[in-house]
C-alpha cells in the first residue's frame, strides 16, 4: 500500500465513520439519513479500492440513490413525530455503555495483536478481470445460480409486502391527497391511526 | 484504480468550486437583515399552516416499488454483458427470473398500486 492509497483509504474510512457517528447520534432524523448517505459513499470508495468496481457503482446507484431516498420518504411521512424528544433519562447508561464498548473493542484488538505475531502481508494482486461486470455475470450464472433465483423470489415477496403494508385490504379514503391536506395540521400520522381508519 | 484518477479530480474540482462559491458569497455579499426580510418567504403571500405537510403514503409505495424494480434491473445488467458466453442456460435462468418479475408486476398492476387516483 503506497502513500496515495493509504491516504485514499484513510479518507474513505473517515467519511464512512463520521457518517456512522452522525447516523446514530443525530437528533434530527433527516441529518441521520444524510449521515447514512455519507457512510454509504465512504464504503463505495472502499469497494473501489478492493477492485470491486461494479459493486461500488451499484452501491452508489441503489443505496445512495434509492434506499436513502426511501428512508427520507418514511421520515417525511412520520413528520414531526419522527424527531426523538430530548430526554436525560438513561443518558448515563448510554454513555457508560458506549465507553464500555469502546474499551472492550480496543482491549480485544490489543489482545489479538499481542497473542498472534501479526506481520502485515500484502494481499495478492487480483487478476485483471476481477470485479468487472463480465466476471460478475459469469459468477452469477455459474456458481451463484440458486441464490440468484432466490433473490428473484425475495424481490417478489418484497413487492407483495410493500403493497400489503401501504394499501391494506381496501382503498382507504383517508389516504387520499385531499384528506391528507385537511388532516395534516391536526396531528401527525401514527400506525394506530391509519389502522383505525382502515377498519 | 488509477483509471479513476480523473473522476476523483472531477469530484475535487466540484467540491472546491461549490465551497468557494459559498464562501465568496458569504464573505463578499452585503448583509442588511430586517425583520421583514427574515420571515419565511412563500410566493409573496402570508405563510399558513404548520412546517410539516404530511405527504401521501403513495409516495412511499412508489419509492419502494422503484427500489425493487431497480434491483432487478441491476441483476439483469451483468447477464446482458455476458449474454453470448452464458448461452441457453443463462437465457433459461434469466427467463425464470424475469417470470417472477412479471408476476410481481402483474400483482402490482392488478392491485392498482400503479394508479395514483385510486
Amino acid at each position: 500500500m503506497n502513500k496515495v492509497e493509504l491516504a485514499y483509504f484513510g479518507l474513505c474510512s473517515l467519511i464512512a465513520l463520521l457518517g456512522a457517528v452522525v447516523t446514530v447520534g443525530a437528533k434530527n432524523p433527516i441529518r441521520g439519513a444524510m449521515g447514512l448517505l455519507s457512510t454509504i459513499i465512504g464504503i463505495a470508495g472502499l469497494y473501489l479500492m478492493l477492485a470491486a468496481e461494479f459493486l461500488a457503482a451499484i452501491q452508489l446507484l441503489v443505496y445512495a440513490g434509492a434506499v436513502v431516498i426511501l428512508f427520507l420518504f418514511v421520515i417525511m411521512l412520520l413528520g414531526p413525530s419522527a424527531q426523538s424528544k430530548r430526554d436525560a433519562r438513561g443518558a448515563v447508561a448510554r454513555y457508560v455503555g458506549a465507553a464500555a464498548l469502546l474499551v472492550s473493542g480496543l482491549g480485544a484488538m490489543a489482545l489479538v495483536m499481542r497473542t498472534k505475531s501479526v506481520t502485515p502481508t500484502a494481499l495478492p494482486a487480483v487478476p485483471p478481470q476481477f470485479g468487472t461486470i463480465e466476471s460478475i455475470g459469469h459468477e452469477l450464472f455459474s456458481t451463484a445460480l440458486v441464490p440468484f433465483e432466490l433473490s428473484g423470489a425475495l424481490l417478489l415477496v418484497a413487492v407483495i409486502g410493500a403493497v400489503a403494508v401501504a394499501r391494506g385490504k381496501q382503498v382507504d379514503p383517508t389516504l387520499l391527497p385531499a384528506a391528507d391536506a385537511k388532516s395534516s395540521q391536526t396531528s401527525a400520522p401514527t400506525a394506530g391511526q391509519t389502522k383505525e381508519a382502515r377498519s | 484504480m488509477s483509471t479513476y484518477v480523473p473522476l476523483f479530480l472531477l469530484f475535487i474540482v466540484a467540491a472546491v468550486l461549490a465551497g468557494a462559491l459559498f464562501t465568496i458569497s458569504t464573505v463578499l455579499g452585503p448583509k442588511n437583515p430586517t425583520p421583514e426580510k427574515m420571515i419565511p418567504y412563500e410566493c409573496g403571500s402570508e405563510t399558513t399552516g404548520g412546517r410539516f405537510v404530511k405527504p401521501s403514503v403513495k409516495f412511499y409505495l412508489t419509492a419502494i416499488l422503484f427500489v425493487v424494480f431497480d434491483i432487478e434491473a441491476v441483476l439483469i445488467y451483468p447477464w446482458t454483458v455476458e449474454f453470448k458466453n452464458l448461452g441457453w442456460i443463462g437465457l433459461a435462468t434469466m427467463g425464470s427470473f424475469i417470470l417472477m418479475l412479471v408476476v410481481a408486476l402483474l400483482y402490482v398492476w392488478k392491485k392498482g398500486a400503479l394508479e395514483w387516483e385510486k
